[in-house]
């Protein structure tokens, strides 16, 4: 047996040719992903022995993500308080002060993410704690809580489509009765983001 | 009898490295030779001509194609264009220092040019560096596309103050620009930009007894119309510091009207960085070769720069032979706004050394 290397060459040269023209692809669908997708939550988990599992771990991710915000947090405000205090430059003082604001906000959502999390761990501990349910009842009231979640994101993405329908409509419109060249363009930009998000969204 | 040889993986990865050493020895060479004919350009920074402008780009310096961590707006470089998944629409209004420069710009290309206009060129600091971006980027995993309506750039040098020359340059420009990239195998990125850009501009050296005596030979406006396609590499290894090599070849395309003002010659960076693993935060290290600038000293075409990242703070620093750079940028929910302090040595054609102290400030709204 020979190792033909002419051809393991042109089949990566073809491997390679296909990857790329399916990137190319995909970057048009992936529009598809636009605004629209999510990562699978525990709540997609119908077992209520693996949702506990995955419950702990996304609890672990939050906790540690909360920490983050809160010492960034920290970070900023002293910085930026630091800075209003010294600059002239107007800019620089509009920058100081927002980040004041968004550190502060930082601090209470990594507070809130560390302490209190989404609702599927507030739900998980609810039942958990619950000590009267059986584990079939447990299983059951969390498919239920599946279905109510389920519902919420079919409702929530219908929003999404309408909405981005709208302002890709009104973009669009804005564009055809806008004389100066610079912001029709900007707004047929903005349309057709807006357009693509909506569609990937619906498909 | 078995195979002996590299595994199908191996023998990519280690073509994929060659290949990419060979293209970038190739072009750098190149690029170099073409680099020492390129003329001097009085000072005025080469980005303002070629890279987009956003407060992390600027905060990073040259040294930004080799970085991965560039959020919210569009990658350096291509190759990275997936790199993060997250998808976004965001607008950004960009501005650095004097902004009441941009009124200036205005009449600067579209006249009129008054003598009272003229000598207020005269009478404002010495070294003056003003840029102003306003663009809307999207981005999702294989594909992104900004819109800058309005970009404006300004810089002024004067020199010889009893007999003073000044060397301006005011230019406006929209531009347009669409990125597609990917993982084409394990660790191996490519992608494609394409850069549509359309620009208005003055640019000259002249002094006040010239610009007063004959306005419209020194203040000429021109125009250029130009499409560029960039190409990226990179490949990251799968250790635990994540190490990667980076090319990144632009300014490659057609123009209408070929000016010495404006560097129309292919530019090629290449680097290598790492993300030492940390418990806490992410950081990103890199160098940068830019096979452009002047070849009598190669060290002058090195650039570092590093990020780390932390909750709500993005913090970048970038540093290279003639010029360093600082800041810092917080996000929050759709928020984003940063500030980024940069100093950069100017050289006049006569030898003249001048800082050019900029502050630049960048407004985000992510939807």
């Amino acid at each position: 047996m020979s190792f033909d290397v002419s051809a393991e060459r042109e089949f990566r040269l073809i491997h390679l040719m296909r990857r790329f023209l399916m990137i190319a692809l995909l970057s048009v669908a992936s529009a598809s992903a636009a605004f629209g997708s999510s990562l699978a939550s525990p709540s997609d988990v119908s077992d209520w022995r693996r949702f506990s599992i995955q419950v702990e771990e996304t609890t672990q991710q939050q906790r540690f993500e909360g920490l983050a915000y809160m010492v960034s947090g920290g970070l900023v405000l002293i910085g930026s308080t630091i800075g209003l205090e010294k600059s002239d430059d107007i800019l620089a003082k509009s920058v100081y002060s927002i980040s004041q604001t968004l550190s502060i906000a930082a601090i209470g959502y990594g507070a809130y993410l560390h302490s209190i999390g989404d609702e599927d761990r507030t739900f998980f501990n609810i039942i958990e704690n619950s000590t009267s349910l059986s584990p079939t009842q447990k299983n059951e009231i969390l498919l239920s809580y599946q279905r109510q979640r389920g519902e919420n994101k079919r409702k929530a993405r219908l929003i999404r489509i309408i909405t981005h329908g709208l302002i890709a409509a009104a973009n669009f419109y804005g564009a055809s009765q806008e004389s100066d060249e610079g912001l029709r363009t900007a707004l047929y930009f903005m349309g057709g983001v807006n357009a693509i998000a909506s569609i990937s969204i619906a498909f | 009898m078995p195979l002996i040889g590299p595994t199908p993986r191996r023998s990519f990865r280690r073509h994929f490295l060659v290949s990419l050493a060979g293209l970038v020895i190739m072009l750098a060479t190149g690029v170099s030779a073409l680099a020492q004919e390129a003329s001097i350009q009085a000072g005025i920074p080469d980005f303002f001509s070629r890279a987009d402008a956003s407060i992390l780009i600027r905060g990073l310096g040259p040294a930004c194609p080799a970085m991965t961590s560039v959020k919210y707006v569009l990658p350096c470089n291509p190759a990275f264009t997936d790199i993060h998944t997250e998808k976004l629409f965001a607008a950004h209004l960009f501005l650095g220092n004097d902004t009441s420069t941009i009124r200036r710009i205005e009449q600067l290309i579209n006249g009129p040019h008054s003598k009272e206009f003229i000598e207020d060129l005269f009478t404002r600091h010495q070294v003056i560096e003003m840029e102003a971006n306003g663009e809307f980027s999207f981005r999702t995993r294989y594909f992104a596309a900004a819109f800058a309506p309005y970009r404006l750039t300004y810089f002024s040098a004067i020199r010889n103050t009893s007999y003073p020359v000044i060397s301006l340059h005011a230019m406006k420009e929209r531009t347009l620009r669409a990125m597609i990239g990917g993982e084409i195998e394990e660790g191996a990125f490519l992608g494609m930009q394409v850069r549509g850009v359309d620009r208005e501009f003055v640019q000259d050296q002249f002094t006040l007894f010239d610009a007063i005596t004959d306005t419209e030979a020194v203040l000429q406006k021109k125009t250029q119309h130009a499409v560029f396609f960039e190409p990226g590499l990179a490949y990251e290894f799968q250790e635990s510091w994540r190490p990667r090599v980076t090319a990144y070849l632009s300014n490659i395309g057609v123009v209408d009207r070929e000016y010495e003002e404006i560097d129309s010659n292919p530019i090629l960076d290449f680097g290598a960085g790492v993300k030492p693993p940390l418990g806490f935060g992410e950081w990103d290290l890199a160098a940068n070769y830019h096979a452009q600038k002047s070849a009598d000293d190669p060290w002058r075409n090195w650039s570092f720069a590093t990020s780390y990242s932390l909750g709500l703070l993005d913090a970048i620093a970038g540093v290279g032979a003639e010029q360093w750079s600082a800041g810092v940028l917080t996000s929050f929910w759709s928020a984003r706004v940063g500030i980024v302090y940069s100093a950069r040595k100017v050289t006049t054609p006569l030898g003249d050394e001048l800082t050019a102290q900029t502050t630049f400030t960048e407004f985000s709204f992510v939807f």
